[in-house]
């Protein structure tokens, strides 16, 4: 992969902090604000890939990020199907067993968040790992 | 809404009949985002700012991953088209009209939206409802991961699925020598 | 505390976890895999004689008699399909210890194979219409990669064109649940059901019955909508051949047809008819097709839109007795046609090759493949006493006793054809003289033949199920399950 030019360069190196953050932040604040897990790994994964395309050297994709964000995504899915599974051992599965709270503070909802949060980390690391499979494809070539 | 919606959907139709028409597929995959980011827009229209979010942002990356992909590969469309395709539109062409005479002489029995409430939502929306029983303030992520979190799970291995599938198929080797 | 969430909790762990342990150990995979298996075998066999069970995922109880959450739902034929589902992929996981060792990525292979078991499961225990749809495309995508799982060429194309269909399948059926979910209001399957029986059938209810009869159809591969099948299964590697011909297409085709027009829509005589004329024009249209076939899996394939058209047929006709015999069809359509395929597979692990005029003689040489695959065939061909002889023989007394002579005769017809084709089998591939080419040949290692030997006890034995005990048991609830129609609004939501 080629790297872009110096002035793609320096946005990137504001901006995707930011898209980063901005993830993060509608990952965190989906149980009060529109969005959650899904569109706020999207934004994680897609400042990943911005990083990426902007800085990208053949060094910097590698078999070993893929196995690392197919990794990643086996975490966040499994801390999920885990808090699914408290519920199960506690009468119901998917049961809300954590305290409710006061309505519209960031802890509240019971498992609401830790549920984002995992669903948040899952989509992160498998649009990436479609992602760095589809560059390694390409640099290693098939067959 | 209505008066917004309908142009929309009439471009993203059209948007979605170029891109199969288009011999470059990066021009296809160009318009293809007209599908998508018009897809954004008719949610937030729809009052669904949720579905717009996650539908923009998906968008977006897909298009990245498409572009990145037809720039390292080739652009070329190379499926046959000209003569020996008239039967084929025809029979398409056939088939939606059907469709939607069908559709239209089906949906006339159907109750407009959201009046009456629909019966499993009335629930999710009761007066006392910002004290949710789930305790979120957002109604969507309280069905999505409360009410109906079974499906979330289903839908987060769907990707996961899709992820495991696409290292699998892309592996150097398949078999064994 | 119930049980019924292992069904899919139990794989989808092991294919979570598959991914961050599956490189540690060489052994590791294949342990998990068929661990996993092995206690949904278990888990299913403990289904049996239950009373049907209800369960509120989420603790969520109905408002105003409403169900607000989402059940699952465990009946009579919700245990049939379990016990299909979970033993056939509990054999076809012992045999891919040895079988897929000629593949690479073992660990990715089992990760994507309990998916399918965990989407097929979760179809079958689901109550609710959105809930299925979700497991179906679990359950779906799983195939779609495994059936690329070799990486050639003409298997990347097989998975596409399979992959094609089966997303245009999905797009109907879940337009047909918006549609209904509009008319209804509810996503339950029982509470939708309750709700179209106090309306009457309006037209939108007539159009999301198209939309499935399309979208399920393509996914049983019922005729007009069969032309991905004969690429598909046979590009697959053997053990996922044996899962997609003898129980995928079962679980999210099927047995999901059968629900939503039974059970939710209720069936009216047009569907009865349309379900016939499809089985019928499957049953025979599929097995002339298969007869002139000398690759083996794909005559196998072609066999299974014959068998399924059976199915549907039996299904169409209605009367408690053609239910009987259609599901049990379909049970030992599951085990017969799971076998063929792993006998398929033993031959191609041994020799390379799938085309039987290159073959002959192999019983010489791979004594378990060849006896197993001639239990296999006179199943199949409804020879007594194997179990599809049972079968066929009910479907074709509940066509004569409801009058359809006409389809009787046909499923005989059909019946001899395939016994001619399966001679053809026999004839070239098992019996004759031995080559030379394949003198050298060995028998295939211990695993496939365990795997393949319980197929073929199974084989024998199912025709035990007819038996006045067993039968009440788990064939007539899982019948009166269907036949039940619309009754099932009140059993699950209480009356």
């Amino acid at each position: 992969m080629r790297g872009m030019t110096p002035i793609v360069k320096t946005v990137t190196r504001g901006m995707a902090g930011m898209i980063f953050l901005y993830g993060i932040y509608i990952v965190l604040h989906g149980h009060l604000t529109p969005g959650g897990g899904f569109a706020g790994g999207v934004m994680v994964a897609a400042a990943f890939v911005l990083v990426f395309l902007a800085k990208g050297s053949p060094e910097a994709v590698s078999e070993a990020k893929k196995e690392r964000s197919s990794m990643a995504e086996s975490l966040g899915i499994l801390t999920f199907w885990v808090l699914a599974m408290i519920g199960l051992i506690g009468g119901t599965f998917f049961y809300n067993f954590l305290t409710k709270g006061k309505p519209f503070r960031l802890l509240s909802a019971g498992f609401i968040p830790l549920n984002n949060i995992a669903i948040g980390i899952e989509v992160a690391g498998a649009l990436f790992a479609i992602f760095i499979t589809l560059a390694v494809l390409k640099a290693g070539g098939k067959k | 809404m209505i008066i917004v919606l309908c142009p929309l959907i009439v471009l993203m139709i059209l948007g979605g009949v170029v891109a199969l028409e288009a011999t470059s597929l990066l021009s296809s995959v160009v318009l293809l985002g007209i599908v998508g980011f018009g897809l954004s827009a008719a949610f937030l229209i729809l009052q669904a700012p949720d579905l717009a979010i996650v539908q923009i942002v998906v968008e977006t990356l897909s298009l990245i991953i498409f572009i990145a992909v037809i720039l390292k590969t080739t652009s070329k469309d190379t499926s046959t088209r000209g003569r020996g395709r008239t039967p084929h539109y025809v029979m398409a062409a056939a088939f939606a009209l059907i469709f939607v005479l069908a559709a239209s002489w089906a949906l006339a029995s159907i109750p407009p939206f959201g009046m009456p409430s629909l019966r499993m939502a009335e629930a999710y929306l009761s007066p006392n409802s910002l004290l949710q029983p789930t305790g979120a303030a957002n109604l969507v992520a309280a069905v999505i991961l409360d009410f109906r979190g079974y499906d979330t799970l289903g839908e987060a291995t769907v990707l996961f699925t899709a992820v495991m599938g696409v290292l699998a198929v892309l592996r150097k080797t398949g078999r064994k020598p | 505390m119930n049980l019924i969430p292992l069904f899919v909790a139990i794989p989808l762990a092991m294919a979570f976890v598959m991914p961050l342990f599956g490189r540690l150990s060489r052994l590791l995979p294949d342990l998990l895999g068929n661990a996993a298996t092995l206690a949904l075998a278990a888990l299913s066999c403990a289904m049996i004689n239950l009373p049907m069970m209800v369960y509120k995922v989420g603790g969520w109880e109905p408002v105003n008699g409403v169900p607000i959450g989402i059940y699952l739902v465990v009946d009579g034929l919700a245990v049939l399909m379990l016990l299909i589902i979970n033993v056939i992929g509990f054999a076809v996981s012992v045999y891919s210890i040895e079988y897929m060792r000629k593949y690479t990525d073992k660990a990715r292979f089992y990760t994507l194979f309990l998916l399918m078991m965990a989407g097929m499961n979760g179809v079958v225990i689901s109550g609710d219409m959105f809930n299925l749809y979700v497991f179906l495309e679990v359950a779906a995508i799983a195939s779609y990669a495994l059936v690329a799982f070799g990486t050639e060429a003409e298997e990347l194309e097989a998975a596409f064109k399979y992959q094609v269909m089966g997303t245009a399948a999905s797009g109907f059926i879940l337009v047909g649940i918006a549609v209904l979910y509009s008319l209804t209001g509810t996503l339950n399957m029982a509470d939708a059901g309750k709700v179209i029986l106090e309306q009457g059938r309006s037209q939108g209810a007539l159009f999301a019955g198209a939309l499935f009869l399309m979208g399920f159809g393509l996914k049983a591969a019922i005729m007009p909508f069969h032309a991905w099948l004969p690429d598909a299964h046979p590009s697959a590697p053997a053990p996922i051949s044996a899962m997609l011909s003898g129980v995928l297409i079962k679980a999210i085709g099927i047995y999901a047809l059968c629900r939503i027009f039974f059970n939710v829509i209720g069936l009216n005589l047009t569907t009865s008819y349309i379900l016939m004329a499809m089985g019928a024009l499957s049953m025979i249209a599929g097995v002339f097709l298969a007869i002139g076939q000398w690759d083996m899996k794909r005559l196998f394939a072609y066999h299974s839109i014959s068998q399924m058209g059976y199915v549907v047929m039996a299904i169409g006709i209605g009367t408690p007795l053609a239910v009987l015999g259609g599901l049990f069809h379909l049970v030992n359509h599951a085990t017969f046609k799971s076998l063929l395929f792993l006998n398929s597979g033993a031959v191609v692990y041994s020799t390379g090759n799938r085309d039987l005029q290159k073959m002959g003689g192999l019983n010489q040489r791979m004594p378990v493949t060849g006896a197993t695959s001639l239990i296999a065939s006179m199943s199949i061909a409804g020879i007594p006493p194997f179990n599809g002889f049972w079968s066929k023989l009910i479907i074709i007394l509940a066509a004569v006793q409801a009058g359809y002579y006409g389809l009787a005769a046909l499923a005989v017809v059909g019946s001899i054809m395939t016994l001619a084709s399966f001679l053809k089998v026999q004839r070239y591939g098992f019996f004759g003289k031995l080559r030379p080419v394949w003198k050298k040949v060995r028998e295939a290692p211990v695993f496939m033949c365990v795997s393949m030997v319980l197929l073929a006890l199974l084989c024998v034995g199912m025709g035990l199920l007819l038996l006045p005990g067993v039968k009440d048991g788990l064939l007539d609830r899982a019948a009166d399950a269907v036949t039940g129609g619309t009754d099932y609004s009140g059993l699950v939501l209480g009356k």
